[in-house]
């Protein structure tokens, strides 16, 4: 029989409950030895490609490799340093330590701007990042090279985008450039590992070696205007300078050429005219070094470009350890190997011809040059329908004179052999007016007059890129044979997309064609007086042109039928394009189509007035 | 003669209704959704280097034109109120309905609400004609961008057209250089107006 009461039972569980628990928690506390931590071990760092000590390397110019391990954690981070001397006689000093972060981000080796103590954070955030990796943004930051902040360190990359030759392209490895301005240079580089406690490798892995100096390059120009002459050190051409670039002025261009066994780089530094510089003003006139093996040169880096027409040249080059070159020359081997082997001098430096154009000159007068480039019937001559140059210069010289231009122009004849090869004044001529009148009136029985050869219209186009202002006119001017295709001239200087010959004996004048604004060009009939009996009351060989660009329609074709069309053709020749102007930002050309010589006198006064007056001659 | 209802008919009659009158009340909620109102993009030019003249043209194609709603959602906006999709528009910069902001890029209907800009793409012409004959190349920087964006806050109400004139300066756009035109977009919203 139970004779517990339930009050009885209650006490007994109590009773239990008590002695239970402490005993159960007793249990719970630390015993009273605890095993204890095993210490932090010391990570551990080796050089992998230790060159012999004593290595005296062909190059300042190394790489090294290096490589880390922590028995008891893991490598975050490097650092790095290395000693080097300015002098036999100076202290060996040490470069700041460097501090590589032992993880990459997007391909890129991460250097720390921070130390030991901030290593561990660093390498955690980028050891945990999402499987995505960097965020776009900031990998795009380190590309660029800039700085990125993690835990409130700066890390920048060691080969963004934009570094051809990067130090570091992985956490255990370098290429280094050691200072090497004596002629040996010891240097002792020193690599420590750094793990994951923040601790670094007390006894970093050494090397010793020696690097020698590094002889600066040899440079030289190889390109400019016109052909080098290696005896008198001379470029060939004359070219003309602007103090400043416009839209078509892109100044002089040389192109350099360096020699450095021992660099990847060289970068080119130029003057102009060092010797004629104020002393003190020489280191700034160097331009700043650059990659590029080119520069374009204007008036405003020569000395006194409107005076002087001969300068020259400097160029130098500095390699990728400093060494910058100062000789001005150098030698090298030629005919190698052969009877005839030798050595060649090469100088840094080259003289080049300049003008400046007298219309570029601050208040400079107004003069005309009147390029007579006609066939002449000397003493075959049947005035008025075929003069001799004379006749032809009377009738301008009336022209000019009405137009109150007398003193006021130059005429320069165009010689010419039995090929009707012209001889055309040269660049420096040329220069020297404000407006070129450029007449090919009067032509052969073949209907040709002397040709404009593709350096006489080279200078001319160079003219007008200078600033120069144009008028052409003439008789069949732009049959190939006369005027040889050259893109740049028919398109930019005569403002010609393409043309139609028109053969036929058509041509009676030119009607203006009406432009904006109140003052037009005037008709342009022709003189019938002047008209052969061969041609039956119209002129042959004109052509139709084309418009090319910003050139506009100044005048028509008139035919003597208003009807006539080309043979098997709708075309029409009455209203196709014979006159052309072009009034740009630096320059005007008009182009005439049709000879001045053989439109009544009054009209061609009317029309050459017209014309001076665009180009702010009258 | 009297009816008779019993008591539990009567609860659950009086039970139905209660539940009737509950349900109905818990669809009365106040919601109205607003109605969209009209936004309509035109084009002004300026331009006095060249005329507006029928001889000259300068074309602008336009794949694309947003309005940006301040939360940064972005509707499209059509060429008209009838459209359903954007096609290119060609515009011609040069045409005499843009010197009086009379030449529509599009129109669409938009919900009512704070709008931040309007965005755009553009591919202007390779050339410019003027006189009918001179055919100009355009070149473009090497930077160019074809986005486009006019940044001015207008708002889009019930019943309403929003008008925003986009004004696009041709004489600072065309940089005239020696043989060729420079194309370098100089742009702003001229104008928002509203009517019902």
């Amino acid at each position: 029989m139970n004779c517990q009461t339930p009050q009885r039972r209650h006490l007994s569980v109590f009773i239990l409950a008590a002695v239970l628990v402490p005993i159960l928690i007793a249990g719970c506390t630390d015993p009273k030895e605890p095993g204890g931590k095993y210490a932090n071990k010391i990570p551990e760092t080796r050089l992998s490609n230790v060159p012999p000590p004593g290595t005296v390397s062909t190059s300042p110019l190394l790489t090294l490799s290096w490589l880390g391990d922590d028995a008891d954690g893991f490598v975050v981070a490097y650092r790095y340093r290395w000693s080097f001397q300015l002098d036999d006689t100076s202290a060996i000093e040490y470069k700041p330590y460097t501090h590589l972060l032992n993880i990459m981000a997007g391909g890129m080796a991460l250097v720390m701007m921070g130390d030991e103590t901030v290593a561990p954070a660093v390498y955690k955030y980028f050891s945990t990042l999402p499987p995505a990796g960097l965020d776009t943004a900031s990998l795009n930051l380190l590309a660029r090279g800039d700085t990125l902040y993690v835990e409130g360190v700066g890390l920048y990359a060691s080969n963004p985008d934009d570094e051809r030759y990067p130090v570091h392209e992985s956490p255990s490895q370098g290429t280094f450039i050691f200072d090497s301005q004596d002629s040996l240079n010891p240097h002792v580089f020193e690599v420590s590992a750094i793990d994951n406690n923040g601790v670094i490798d007390t006894s970093p892995a050494m090397v010793d070696f020696t690097t020698p100096l590094v002889p600066p390059p040899d440079v030289e120009p190889i390109g400019g205007p016109g052909s080098l002459d290696r005896n008198t050190q001379t470029f060939s051409d004359t070219v003309i300078v602007l103090n400043e670039f416009t839209d078509t002025y892109a100044g002089i261009e040389f192109r350099f050429q360096g020699y450095d066994p021992n660099s990847r780089t060289i970068e080119y530094s130029w003057i102009v005219d060092r010797d004629l510089w104020p002393a003190d003003e020489v280191e700034a006139r160097w331009s700043p070094f650059s990659l590029t093996a080119s520069a374009r040169i204007k008036g405003s880096d020569m000395f006194k470009p409107e005076s002087t027409t001969t300068h020259t040249i400097y160029i130098r080059g500095r390699n990728e350890f400093g060494s910058i070159s100062t000789r001005g020359y150098f030698t090298r081997p030629i005919n190698a190997g052969t009877d005839s082997a030798a050595f060649d001098t090469t100088w840094a430096d080259a003289k080049f011809h300049t003008i400046y154009p007298k219309f570029a000159l601050p208040g400079a007068e107004q003069r005309i040059l009147l390029i007579n480039n006609t066939f002449d019937w000397d003493t075959l001559a049947v005035p008025p329908s075929r003069p001799a140059r004379a006749d032809l210069l009377q009738y301008y010289t009336e022209i000019y004179d009405a137009l109150g231009l007398a003193g006021k122009y130059d005429i320069y004849n165009v010689s010419y052999n039995t090929t009707l090869s012209g001889t055309w004044p040269g660049l420096g001529l040329l220069a020297q007016y404000s407006l070129i009148h450029v007449v090919g009136d009067i032509a052969n029985e073949f209907i040709r007059v002397p040709t404009i050869s593709l350096r006489s219209q080279t200078n001319l186009t160079n003219y007008c890129y200078a600033g120069g202002k144009t008028v052409i006119n003439g008789w069949n001017l732009t049959r190939g044979d006369i005027l040889p295709p050259s893109t740049t001239f028919w398109n930019y200087i005569l403002h010609i997309l393409n043309q139609q010959p028109v053969p036929f004996p058509q041509y009676v004048g030119a009607t203006h064609q009406t432009i904006a604004g109140t003052d037009q060009y005037p008709d342009a009939p022709i003189d019938p007086l002047k008209l052969d009996t061969a041609w039956h009351g119209g002129m042959p060989s004109y052509h139709l042109y084309q418009v090319y660009g910003f050139g506009e329609i100044i005048y028509r074709y008139d035919a003597l039928d208003d009807n006539f069309v080309f043979p098997g053709s709708p075309i029409r020749l009455e209203g196709g394009v014979v006159g052309i102007r072009y009034i740009g930002l630096t320059y005007d050309v008009i182009y005439l189509g049709f000879p001045l010589y053989y439109t009544e006198q009054t009209a061609a006064i009317e029309v050459l007035r017209r014309a001076f007056r665009d180009l702010k001659h009258l | 003669m009297k009816s008779k209802i019993s008591a539990p008919g009567l609860a659950l009659v009086l039970a139905l209704a209660l539940t009737f009158v509950i349900l109905n009340l818990g669809c009365q909620t106040e919601y109205a959704s607003p109605l969209p109102g009209i936004v309509e993009v035109r084009l002004k030019t300026v331009s006095k280097d060249i005329a507006f003249d029928p001889l000259n043209n300068f074309i602008l194609t336009i794949p694309s034109v947003e309005a940006i709603r301040d939360d940064g959602a972005r509707a499209q906006i059509y060429p008209d109120l009838e459209a359903i999709d954007r096609e290119d528009t060609k515009l011609n910069t040069l045409d005499i309905r843009a010197q009086d902001s009379l030449l529509i890029i599009g129109q669409t209907y938009l919900p009512p609400g704070s709008y931040t800009g309007v965005g755009m793409l553009i591919d202007p012409a390779r050339q410019v004609i003027l006189d009918g004959y001179r055919v100009i190349t355009v070149e473009r920087q090497p930077d160019f961008d074809t986005r486009l964006s006019f940044a001015s806050p207008f708002s889009i109400d019930e019943y309403t057209t929003t008008q925003i004139v986009l004004e696009l300066d041709l004489d600072s756009t065309l940089l005239k250089r020696a043989n060729t035109y420079m194309f370098r977009p100089t742009y702003r919203i001229s104008s928002i107006t509203q009517s019902r």
